[in-house]
């Protein structure tokens, strides 16, 4: 019978899906395999660059896919769907623990760290990253997530708009003045980005 | 072909990334010139995109510790075992588990099964006349009692002969172990005809005698108390009750049994509700009693218009 099955690395995310629905811990592991290294990164990014945090939230994650896999739609795209519960994740950690002011605050400092190296001329990509991430924790939260999506995880604005509830209009608009705001505040950063 | 080309942020994006401000067409400048000031902040956030996007490939380096799986994989089994217990609990999850695409539903394999045992046994039934034969069989064993006819009429019979005497009880032998064929069918019918003709006449005799004594009665039945009660022994229970006034018999036949009119429901006991109801008189099924309560005739002149009326008949 296994000559005739498609291996699980050929299937598809929601055909995947549908096996862990049946109970299908192969289908699990593969879907486990395929995402969860993207959501550390993703959820590291979006929580403060805390490691422990995001490693806490993927595994979060993928318990509710475990407890609930009757929630996704077939008609839908999965990677549209664990970002969605993702998403919600981050805007419940920075809405009910309120460390959004807090994690400002310290990116703050941090960027104004940052600012003294710059002084030095020592900057490397690490440091246009933190910088990056400082200024995006400026932003409000959707546009936050609407550029991290586009960036870091290179969702296409269709999935972005799904994601997040939107019209593509709305993600395009945002992803533009995001663009606009970060040209502006990484101006110290111009001889670097001329470099590369 | 004059209408110009659209633009939206996306594709400033796609500008922004893969042109720098030389490589722009005209209508493309344009464009772009409406969202930014000039070409020099074009150029910076054309390096900005670009540092943006070299520096998210290189930092996504964190990858999940494999205990994290381990400790998923071990909840996801368990998650799993609960549901097996569900599912083996509900007698539709069992029929109509939702995973499965309809044609591997239990519930509708079932289905098709029954519908294929259906039809197969139709297609059957439909092809094979030799089972309809069989039917017919059955319903000549319900003829049987016929069969039970007293000797002193079967000996009426023209084919109960001495010669043949030890060869009828072969015949009846024979008549019960065959079945019903279109071969001797009309051999059957004939026998069957020829003991109903003994049978009425059996029963013609007996009225007869029923008549014959329920005159007797009747000639004996002056006395003004007296109680005449009618049975009928087979359909229902009349009784004649005092007020008889517009009682009539009639005799249809000599050799057949009298019988009574009554128009009137006054005339009838409680059995006779209805109105004009028909009763056999017969010497069995008419009595005189005095002692039992119901019915009586209390009256004696209604008793005197009925007995002329019943004399007459006889």
């Amino acid at each position: 019978m296994n000559l005739f099955r498609k291996p699980y690395q050929k299937l598809t995310d929601e055909q995947l899906m549908q096996k862990v629905a049946s109970g299908d811990d192969k289908a699990f592991s593969e879907l486990y395999d395929r995402y969860a290294d993207k959501l550390l990164n993703y959820f590291f990014k979006m929580l403060w660059k805390d490691r422990e945090m995001a490693e806490d939230f993927v595994q979060e994650l993928f318990m509710k896919v475990i407890k609930k896999p009757e929630q996704f739609d077939d008609s839908r795209m999965f990677k549209t769907w664990i970002y969605s519960i993702a998403n919600n994740m981050c805007k419940n950690a920075y809405r009910h623990h309120e460390v959004v002011e807090k994690a400002a605050t310290q990116l703050h400092a941090e960027a104004q760290h940052v600012e003294f190296q710059q002084t030095d001329e020592t900057h490397d990509f690490n440091t246009f990253r933190l910088k990056l991430d400082n200024c995006l924790s400026k932003l409000d939260e959707n546009k936050q997530l609407t550029f991290r999506l586009r960036y870091d995880e290179h969702c296409s604005i269709q999935e972005i708009a799904t994601q997040l509830e939107c019209s593509e209009g709305t993600v395009k608009s945002r992803l533009f003045y995001t663009l606009k705001f970060l040209n502006a505040e990484l101006k110290g950063f111009k001889h670097l980005l001329k470099r590369d | 072909m004059n209408e110009r080309f659209t633009y939206d942020p996306e594709d400033l994006e796609s500008l922004l990334i893969h042109k720098s401000f030389g490589d722009l067409y005209p209508e493309e400048k344009l464009f772009v010139l409406k969202h930014m000031d000039s070409e020099e902040e074009y150029e910076t956030m054309r390096q900005t995109l670009q540092a943006v996007q070299s520096s998210s490939e290189s930092d996504s380096n964190l990858s999940m510790p494999a205990s994290t799986k381990a400790t998923l994989m071990d909840a996801f089994k368990e998650e799993r075992k609960k549901g097996a217990w569900f599912t083996l609990n509900g007698f539709f999850a069992l029929l109509l588990p939702p995973q499965k695409p309809w044609y591997g539903k239990p519930a509708f394999q079932l289905a098709t099964v029954g519908l294929l045992f259906f039809v197969g046994a139709s297609f059957f039934n439909v092809f094979a006349p030799e089972r309809n034969l069989q039917i017919a069989e059955a319903h000549t064993e319900e003829m049987e009692p016929v069969k039970a006819v007293p000797k002193q009429e079967t000996a009426a019979s023209p084919k109960k002969t001495d010669s043949n005497e030890e060869e009828l009880p072969s015949f009846r032998d024979e008549t019960e172990k065959k079945s019903f064929t279109p071969a001797n069918a009309n051999e059957l019918a004939e026998e069957s005809l020829l003991e109903t003709d003994l049978r009425a006449q059996e029963d013609e005799t007996r009225f007869k005698k029923e008549a014959d004594a329920s005159a007797e009665v009747l000639d004996d039945f002056s006395t003004a108390d007296a109680a005449l009660e009618t049975e009928d022994m087979g359909i229902a229970t009349p009784k004649i009750t005092p007020g008889a006034t517009d009682a009539s018999i009639t005799k249809v036949d000599e050799n057949a049994p009298a019988t009574a009119f009554f128009d009137s429901p006054s005339v009838a006991s409680a059995d006779f509700s209805t109105g004009t109801e028909e009763f056999t008189v017969t010497a069995e099924k008419v009595e005189m009693t005095e002692n039992e309560s119901q019915p009586v005739l209390t009256n004696a002149d209604d008793l005197a218009n009925v007995m002329p009326l019943l004399e007459a008949a006889y």
